[in-house]
């Protein structure tokens, strides 16, 4: 066998050719992998999957804000850490965006004491004892207000460099060795002083070394986020929940998820539904539910026909599970 | 994520946020409900927290397990069970007295027999 000319750039015409039976040597393998391309990277990058959920912020069940109080969730699977009298309100935002993106998380902050936009990782387990690379694409025009740092239950790591303050986006990066006695990941953007930055296009990794964003097909990253929050209703009658009645026994249904919960959900009812025949907080929740399902039930006041449905966007039930 | 449980007062009073809607307001804890079995009978494993602004009728029922927010809702069934003294189905009556705080949680842990190790977010 033999070896001429090895790849050293993508569309090279370089050829390599190994005939049956070959043997590669330990050399000739660390040239081929040493050349290995990915679209848009660097010699040497292998193309790995992203531990985070939504790390491109594209995904908006819960619309598109603003959110300003402590807790909240934002785009899905982000969520606002407020520091004591500091104030932020966060928004998607399409005006500016790192390249090949349609969303950035948009932030207007005023900074009292540290703050942070973080996501929790649900699989901290699997990662005990692994070096992982955090970065996060970010713009702003403030220096020293914006970086990131990935914590867990033992400790927290150590923040990575600032952005420069530049309009331009930066990628912000840190790393950070999992205990192996953890029992939670955190990745944070850190918000130091007061800012409006805008952040895109996050990606964590096992490794020492921050990685592409490597995009999930939408189908996927929508099962993904789905597994943790998804939205019944919101549309005027869809669902409708309607039976007839021969007395005041309760009727049940079956609603099955999307996509299987990381465990038992909250279900809430927002919003104020059309109903007849029943009671005014139809359809009630409290009846059963695990992993993969819920069973909203209509209570009658008498023989006839029930129904409630949603009048408007808001009336919804949203089912939400957090690690 | 839901109407939920922020913080926790020890006289029973519960500070609660709706995130759908923005808004929030203190409700006590006597006034939370638990859900329902299929022959009409109290299900411990659901509790019921509606949103205390007027006019908004939203409301969220809560797995013991911890649902949106397992310290929290753990808590909040901590803090029900210990107000429900020797008949959880007892209504509170001033002067009677509470269940510990560790007896609640003991409780709460033996409704939600299905929880996996490790998964319970406050201590005894």
């Amino acid at each position: 066998m033999a070896v001429t000319n090895a790849w050293t750039t993508p569309n090279s015409t370089a050829t390599m050719d190994l005939a049956t039976g070959a043997t590669v040597t330990e050399s000739i393998w660390d040239n081929l992998v040493s050349n290995v391309y990915y679209i848009g990277g660097a010699a040497g990058d292998l193309s790995k999957s992203n531990i985070l959920v939504n790390g491109g912020f594209e995904m908006r069940q819960r619309g598109n804000g603003p959110w300003t109080a402590n807790n909240n969730y934002t785009v899905d699977r982000w969520r606002i850490a407020l520091g004591g009298g500091s104030t932020i309100s966060v928004a998607p935002n399409t005006s500016t965006v790192d390249t090949q993106s349609q969303y950035s998380l948009g932030m207007t902050y005023t900074h009292s004491s540290g703050s942070s936009i973080l996501q929790v990782v649900e699989d901290y387990w699997q990662w005990r004892g692994k070096t992982l690379a955090f970065s996060v694409r970010a713009q702003t025009t403030q220096p020293s207000a914006v970086r990131v740092r990935i914590d867990d239950s033992a400790a927290n790591g150590t923040a990575g460099s600032y952005h420069t303050g530049t309009t331009s986006f930066e990628t912000l990066s840190a790393t950070k060795t999992i205990s192996t006695a953890a029992t939670s990941i955190t990745v944070r953007v850190l918000l130091d002083t007061t800012c409006t930055p805008r952040i895109d296009n996050a990606m964590l990794i096992p490794g020492d070394a921050p990685h592409q964003y490597v995009p999930l097909h939408p189908a996927d990253e929508l099962t993904r986020c789905q597994r943790y929050f998804e939205l019944h209703g919101g549309v005027t009658n869809l669902p409708r929940f309607e039976a007839y009645a021969t007395g005041t026994e309760l009727h049940s249904w079956p609603m099955v998820f999307a996509t299987e919960k990381g465990g038992i959900p909250t279900l809430t009812r927002n919003g104020t539904w059309n109903y007849s025949g029943t009671s005014s907080d139809a359809p009630n929740l409290g009846y059963q539910g695990n992993s993969m399902l819920y069973s909203p039930y209509l209570v009658p006041t008498g023989a006839g026909v029930i129904m409630c449905a949603p009048n408007s966007t808001d009336d919804t039930i949203t089912i939400e599970w957090n690690p | 994520m839901a109407v939920r449980p922020i913080s926790f007062s020890p006289d029973g009073t519960i500070s609660i946020w709706h995130d759908e809607r923005n808004h929030g307001g203190d409700v006590h804890i006597d006034l939370t409900r638990f859900g329902a079995l299929p022959d009409g009978s109290e299900n411990l494993r659901w509790l019921r927290v509606d949103c205390p602004v007027v006019g908004c009728e939203s409301y969220s029922y809560h797995p013991i397990t911890g649902g949106c927010d397992r310290r929290n809702v753990q808590e909040l069934f901590v803090a029900k069970l210990r107000r429900s003294p020797s008949d959880h189905r007892l209504p509170y009556l001033p002067g009677a007295a509470e269940r510990s705080r560790k007896d609640a949680i003991q409780a709460a842990r033996a409704l939600s027999d299905s929880l996996a190790p490790g998964n319970w977010a406050i201590d005894d």
